[in-house]
């Protein structure tokens, strides 16, 4: 039986749900579809979430939908017409549901001037309109709490038995010895009882020997049973018709009838299953019912997902053909040891293509569409807009995209951060626009794609562009870079993801203080993406965030330095190039570069940035790979040699170890041996805090 | 759409299903601190390294396993042997005799790990051979002299005098390097 509290996390997203659909029918009816499916849609969203806030007796919540609702009602009934004023006055309202919502998850308390206010608006509104023929209904919400669980009896009793008032039967079950060995189950022969009457069970284990002693084979336990029912002494005695000759039984029923109230009230009300006894023998193992108990009210604060059903069986269906291949592959190696070589190699092959299903369909157990988080960014553009006296709409393209759980959530902060921008410092006011030619309403687009095994995410404007004759004279203000520096455009642009940096005339209570792009640059990094910056004055500003699919699993190169496997992630990976040959230069004490079509880079060895003992490699066996970073700088890593390229899995070392600079993660090659992830930007910042090429990359220090 | 529910946990990492279930093991004070509590005798694994016969409570030992070449760990403290893959989990291995100042153990095909759980981390512990499990009551187990090492100090817990063995006790929470303390 669900608890109550599994059933709140379900209404709440369930609420989740019905407000996406409430926001996207607004937004229809914004748009001029005001079909009366669509304001069906968008009562019905409104009339779930003031049922399901009702069964958890949340006033506040029921209260706002109950008025929302009303004037839901006018519109579907065509007593209101949907004009421009009502469906603001409708969008707002759907925002200060969601806050609502939201305040109940968290068990906070909204604002009760906030919900008085909402209230008075939406009422007030409802007043104002054409009809004034309302009629009020009066809605209390009754508390779940109040209402009395209904008694359903397990045991349905036959009407017709209802006047003969159960009986309480004493049995007394003492299986023999040999009753195991024959095949008998004590347990099955208690749940049959509990079938037939309210039961209580006393296990008697007197009989139990010391462990040395002990026949796991033997039966050592009795039970003394009290059978609350209404069956006949024959009826009981049947259950143990088969075990008859393997245990005594006793039954004994008690004389004196107890009216039967008392003995209704006897009855707990709620209609659990009586409580079965774990036998204690091992021949007959059952799950420990107090640790179910306890992992289903730590299942209770977990986050779930909603998964569709065909990826399951996918999986299912997925990982029953591999058991399936595993046998045959074992009868190929087996049976026949002079088994046709070929026939194994293609086995093992098919193998190979199964797990690699299997990752997908695991995968794609934990992918979610980017819908809802895009959807989402509607309201924080029309709060931004409205803050800053802009006109705004959000086009958004590829919602179906679909990407990591993970990643989606934790692209929430940054995508807010890139929107608000957008409004506040992309798009232009309405009378600029006006007078540079556009519509006065500006847009700001997400877009979402697929693009080689990664995700691209863009997001657009068309305001007035980068201003970068300011972005460089704030950088000059603000000691970023020197006052000299002669930047190409696109390096001016990246000067907005230093830290501490703001073109913001005044700092606005939207855009934040000037953390903004740092913040949204450090936190796609997290993630293992990339991020730049595109911009055309006078036409809009682009910023390109690309991401991979997982969390779990890269492409990487598997290289060797000082010795040891290490794998470089590939996304990182510009070029590879023999040393010999290289056009090198030596710079300074110990310094090197290397010279590549005109564009300097400097040399790192691998071996000794990770303080790894250096193998004895001849230095023209050496490889130089080209690693760029997420700023666009590029350095030379040297290493030994490389061995493979692949896919590889993600581990963790902070689990047992803890966090080492220049290294990312781990993962186990195909030998079961372990092999470090090199993390390329953090290797360059632990060797040379200051070897930077650009004054760009000077700064970016 | 026709939907199931999910706990994203387990799908979100596998190795964790095979560590996870060290969380909850009971975590047994390797030292003294509960000696007082009766004269309950305690079992303890016993090994060798260096020459010198040590001790850990048997309760923090998940497994013991043949050597493994460990991949070494840049900027690493000297005892650390490096990291091995134990089913799918990355676990680092300490050089018990390094960290008490004495040389590194040899390389050797017949050195022996012992996994251990401290807190809520799985770490190996490279020794030479393990000899035996013996168990001793707290009484018999004697505080470390002042007068030793700094080193052999914080990473001792305690000694045990077993006949005609001088079996030191293992401080597990020690061995991990103030580096790994945040993660």
């Amino acid at each position: 039986m669900p608890t109550s509290t599994d059933l709140r996390a379900i209404f709440f997203e369930e609420a989740d749900e019905l407000l996406t659909a409430l926001d996207e029918g607004l937004r229809a009816m914004s748009e001029g579809h005001a079909a009366s499916e669509v304001i069906n849609a968008v009562f019905r969203a409104v009339h779930s979430i003031k049922g399901g806030a009702a069964a958890f007796a949340l006033h506040d919540l029921v209260a706002f939908a109950h008025s929302f609702e009303s004037l839901l009602d006018e519109l579907r009934t065509g007593t209101r017409l949907p004009d421009p004023d009502c469906i603001a006055t409708l969008i707002e309202a759907a925002d200060h549901l969601a806050d609502l919502v939201t305040c109940e998850r968290g068990g906070t308390a909204a604002d009760p001037d906030q919900i008085r206010h909402a209230l008075d608006r939406l009422k007030a509104f409802g007043q104002s309109g054409p009809s004034q023929i309302r009629v009020e209904l009066p809605f209390d919400p009754v508390p779940l709490a109040a209402l009395d669980p209904l008694p359903l009896a397990f045991d349905a009793l036959p009407l017709v038995e209802q006047t003969a008032p159960p009986a309480r039967v004493s049995i007394r079950f003492r299986p023999h010895p040999d009753a195991l060995r024959s095949g008998h189950e004590p347990a099955l022969i208690l749940r049959d009882l509990a079938e037939i009457g309210e039961m209580q069970v006393l296990l008697d284990h007197s009989a139990l020997t010391e462990a040395a002693a002990f026949d796991p084979t033997s039966s050592y336990l009795s039970w003394t049973i009290t059978l609350q029912t209404d069956r006949t002494e024959a009826e009981i005695r049947a259950v143990f018709d088969f075990i008859a000759l393997h245990a005594d039984i006793d039954i004994s029923t008690e004389t004196e009838e107890r009216p039967a109230p008392a003995a209704a009230d006897r009855m707990p009300a709620p209609p659990s299953p009586p409580p079965l006894p774990a036998p204690a023998a091992p021949s007959a193992p059952r799950p420990v019912t107090a640790d179910g108990l306890r992992d289903a009210a730590a299942a209770a604060q977990k986050a779930t997902l909603r998964v569709d059903v065909e990826r399951v069986d996918r999986l299912v269906n997925v990982a029953g053909e591999l058991v399936i291949h595993n046998a045959m592959l074992t009868d190929a190696i087996n049976r026949r040891p002079a088994a046709d070589p070929h026939e194994v190699a293609r086995s093992l092959d098919q193998l190979r293509q199964l797990s690699r299903m299997i990752q997908d369909s695991a995968m794609a157990i934990r992918a979610q569409p980017v819908k809802p988080l895009f959807d989402r960014m509607h309201r924080i553009l029309r709060e931004a807009a409205a803050a800053t006296g802009k006109k705004a709409r959000l086009d958004i393209v590829g919602e179906a995209t679909e990407v990591d759980r993970t990643i989606i959530e934790r692209l929430a902060d940054p995508l807010t951060h890139m929107v608000r921008n957008a409004v506040d410092h992309g798009i232009e006011l309405p009378e600029r626009r006006r007078a540079a030619g556009k519509p006065e309403a500006g847009t700001v687009r997400i877009e979402a794609q697929h693009r080689s095994g990664r995700i691209l995410i863009i997001v657009s404007d068309d305001g007035g562009g980068i201003d970068r004759a300011r972005v460089q004279q704030i950088a000059t203000e603000r000691g970023l870079i020197p006052p000299t520096a002669d930047l190409a455009p696109a390096d001016v642009d990246a000067l907005l993801f230093l830290p501490g940096f703001s073109t913001a005339k005044s700092v606005s209570a939207l855009s934040g203080r000037g953390v903004g792009m740092d913040v949204v640059r450090s936190a796609i990094l997290a993630l293992g993406g990339r991020i730049g910056i595109t911009s055309t004055p006078g036409e809009g500003t682009a910023l390109r965030i690309s991401l991979p699919l997982t969390l779990a699993v890269m492409d990487g190169m598997v290289v060797r330095a000082g010795g040891q496997p290490l794998v470089l992630p590939l996304s990182s990976i510009v070029e590879t190039l023999s040393l010999d040959g290289a056009d090198l230069h030596a710079l300074g004490d110990g310094g090197r570069l290397v010279q590549l079509r005109g564009q300097c880079l400097p040399i790192l060895g691998v071996a000794a940035a990770l303080g790894l003992t250096q193998a004895s490699v001849r230095p023209e066996d050496q490889v130089i790979i080209v690693v760029e970073r997420e700023d666009k700088s590029r350095l030379a890593l040297i290493v030994d040699g490389i061995d493979d390229q692949r896919q590889i899995v993600i581990k963790s070392l902070d689990e047992n170890y803890g966090h080492i600079p220049g290294i990312a993660a781990a993962t186990v090659l195909g030998d079961g041996s372990v092999a470090l992830i090199i993390d390329p930007a953090e290797l360059v910042q632990a060797r040379s805090p200051r070897a930077s090429l650009t004054a760009f990359s000077a700064a970016a220090e | 759409m026709q939907t199931v529910v999910l706990d994203p946990a387990p799908l979100a990492s596998p190795a964790s299903a095979e560590t996870g279930e060290t969380a909850s093991s009971p975590i047994p004070d390797s030292g003294l601190a509960e000696g007082g509590r009766g004269a309950k005798p305690r079992e303890f694994i016993a090994f060798r390294a260096q020459g010198q016969d040590f001790c850990i409570d048997i309760l923090a030992v998940r497994e013991i396993r043949g050597w493994t070449r460990a991949a070494a760990l840049p900027h690493a403290p000297h005892y650390v042997e490096g990291v091995i893959n134990l089913r799918g989990a990355i676990v680092p291995i300490f050089d018990l005799a390094a960290k008490l100042g004495l040389p590194r153990i040899r390389e050797h095909d017949r050195n022996v790990i012992i996994v251990t759980v401290v807190g809520k981390r799985v770490v190996g512990l490279l020794v030479e051979t393990v000899t035996d499990i013996f168990s001793a009551a707290s009484d018999a187990m004697h505080p470390v002299p002042d007068l030793t090492r700094e080193e052999t100090h914080v990473a001792l817990s305690g000694m045990i005098v077993d006949s005609d063995r001088l079996i030191r006790i293992v401080d597990l929470e020690a061995l991990l390097p103030s580096q790994a303390e945040g993660g």
